[in-house]
């Protein structure tokens, strides 16, 4: 029993990672149609520059250093996502181009990252502090390790922003008119290239804040913007581009599928590996939507 | 209110319309007629800075407004009701309607906007809360309509909006648009009926084959006869 709840704790966490990925990725597709395999290198470089921030600069002055850090990461990643909208995407698109054109650029853009955190920091991996340390905890009947009660929380916290915006807010409205109908959108008078600069801009800083959380529990290295882009592409296909908690939900479903996969299924360990590509060619076998589907199909 | 000088423009390499010249004064309601493919849609696209490509110039309450963006358009108070109506159709009507007003001026108050929609339609009031894509093709271009007049235009452009719609909403649409009139508005319709044009615009222009061939009051085009003689005579 003991073991299941530690397992329960540890896969939470790691689904709510592919989450947060999943959840970059989308808040990018949705408006601008284009898939941003980049997002899981800017999540390393959010860990990097969270180390590097952690690390190098000692601010006695400040009480949090590493909620500071956290600031400065996803202010980071927001610049990254809407800098790279500005150069890399935004010419594409007002030529006409495909969004196919800007999903390859965007490949070329994950290479001149990962290339990039190599060069700056090197290829041996990095240790991240963590904010509450590395200690072993009880939360009610859950044993677990503080960083991980820190993942779940803040993703639900992210969680909770997303969906009030996409639901509450105005501007969350005008981001799903963008998503249903361009034309209609602009007509509203949206702007349609300052939402899609919006949209990398929050896609990026989610990103980076994914990384920097998850690096105190893998360390800061340069191989990990691969997993993370493919896991979390992987949510996405389960959880559907439809809706906001459908990014979370198939972060979850994914996380317990390997990890309680890996430990009770009779498979060799180096198997598992292989859960994440069966559950993706399944989901877009057998239901390209995704579990959850928007509220009507798009115009 | 509104000029345009030789506007011209399309979608690919080739021009779908030419040295378009067209004229509206404020407090006008003027028709662009024309059969189906002739450009009216593209004159509204250019117009309203969405068409992909376009050159010539145009005046907007007496401001060059040729390289401004849409967006900036309606702001500047230049609202279009497109053809197809192109509601959102899994929201509400309110945040249809609600959408319709994230350009409005600081000098408005959304809350005014409403009120004055949901007087012109009581039965967008009445079906606030309802998914815009579940009501009937009339309430729909109702909120088309009341979607564009969130943003307190000066200007309407309406692209067809009477298509397929029965006679009575038809009436009903009519008289809405003349009570906009009354009020103040300038409004450009696109139409393909004569009879509906002489209903609400006192000028017309005649397009055929991406240009404007006939420029005259609604009455003397329909003294002239059969819309359709017009169009052959172009050619
Ligand atoms: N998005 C587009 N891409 C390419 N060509 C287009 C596009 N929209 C319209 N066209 C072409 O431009 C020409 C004029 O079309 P437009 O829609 O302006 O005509 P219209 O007068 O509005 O016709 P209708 O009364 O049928 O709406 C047509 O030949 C049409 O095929
Ligand atoms: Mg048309």
């Amino acid at each position: 029993m003991e073991d299941f709840l530690e397992l329960l704790v540890s896969a939470t966490a790691s689904g709510c990672v592919y989450g947060l990925l999943a959840l970059a990725y989308l808040v990018i597709i949705r408006p601008t149609s284009i898939i941003n395999f980049a997002v899981g290198e800017w999540a390393a470089s959010g860990a990097f520059v969270g180390v590097a921030v952690l690390s190098t600069l000692v601010w006695p002055a400040l009480e949090w250093p590493w909620w500071s850090a956290l600031l400065i990461v996803a202010a980071f990643g927001a610049l990254v996502g809407y800098g790279t909208e500005l150069l890399c995407v935004r010419p594409l698109v007002a030529r006409g181009a495909p969004e196919l054109s800007a999903i390859l650029v965007l490949l070329g853009v994950l290479v001149i990252f990962r290339e990039g955190n190599t060069l700056l920091f090197g290829a041996s991996p990095l240790p991240s502090p963590a904010p509450f340390g590395f200690r072993r905890m009880l939360i009610g009947p859950f044993p677990g390790v503080s960083q991980q009660f820190l993942i779940i929380g803040a993703t639900f916290g992210v969680f909770l922003s997303a969906w009030l915006f996409f639901e509450r807010t105005v501007w969350g409205r005008a981001f799903e008119a963008v998503a249903l109908n361009r034309k209609a959108a602009a007509l509203m008078g949206i702007d349609l290239r300052m939402v899609g600069a919006l949209a990398f801009a929050a896609g990026g800083a989610i990103a980076a804040v994914a990384g920097l959380l998850v690096s105190p529990l893998t360390s800061a290295h340069f191989l990990m913007g691969l997993p993370l882009a493919t896991q979390g592409f992987t949510a996405l296909v389960i959880g559907g581009i439809g809706r906001v908690e459908g990014a979370l939900l198939g972060g979850l479903i994914l996380a317990f599928v390997e990890q309680f996969g890996a430990r009770w299924l009779p498979v060799p360990s180096g198997m598992t590996l292989a859960f994440p590509f069966v559950l993706l060619i399944g989901f877009l076998l057998f239901r390209p939507t995704g579990l959850l589907r928007a509220p009507e199909t798009r115009v | 209110m509104l000029e345009a000088r030789a506007l011209a423009g399309g979608y690919r390499k080739a021009d779908v319309i030419a040295d378009i010249d067209l004229r509206l004064d404020a407090g006008e309601s003027v028709a662009l007629l024309g059969p189906n493919g002739a450009g009216k849609s593209t004159v509204l696209a250019a117009l309203t800075a969405t068409l992909p490509r376009r050159s010539g110039a145009i005046l907007f309450n007496g401001r060059d407004v040729s390289a401004e963006p849409g967006h900036k358009l309606v702001a500047a108070g230049l609202a279009l009701v497109p053809e197809g109506r192109q509601i959102f159709a899994p929201f509400t009507v309110r945040d249809n309607l609600r959408l319709g007003a994230i350009a409005l001026p600081r000098a408005h108050r959304v809350a005014d906007r409403f009120d004055y929609v949901f007087t012109l339609f009581p039965r967008l009031a009445e079906r606030a809360s309802q998914r815009a894509g579940t009501m009937s093709g009339g309430e729909q271009q109702m909120l088309a309509i009341g979607r564009a007049l969130m943003s307190a235009p000066r200007l309407l452009l309406l692209d067809e909006p009477f298509l397929g719609l029965a006679p009575m909403i038809v009436e009903e649409i009519l008289a809405t648009l003349a009570r906009l009139r009354a009020d103040g508005l300038t409004t450009l319709i696109v139409e393909q009926k004569l009879e509906i044009a002489l209903a609400c615009a006192t000028r017309a222009y005649v397009m055929v084959n991406g240009r404007v061939i006939r420029h005259a009051p609604c009455a003397e085009l329909a003294a002239g006869g059969d819309l359709q003689d017009i169009y052959f005579s172009a050619n």
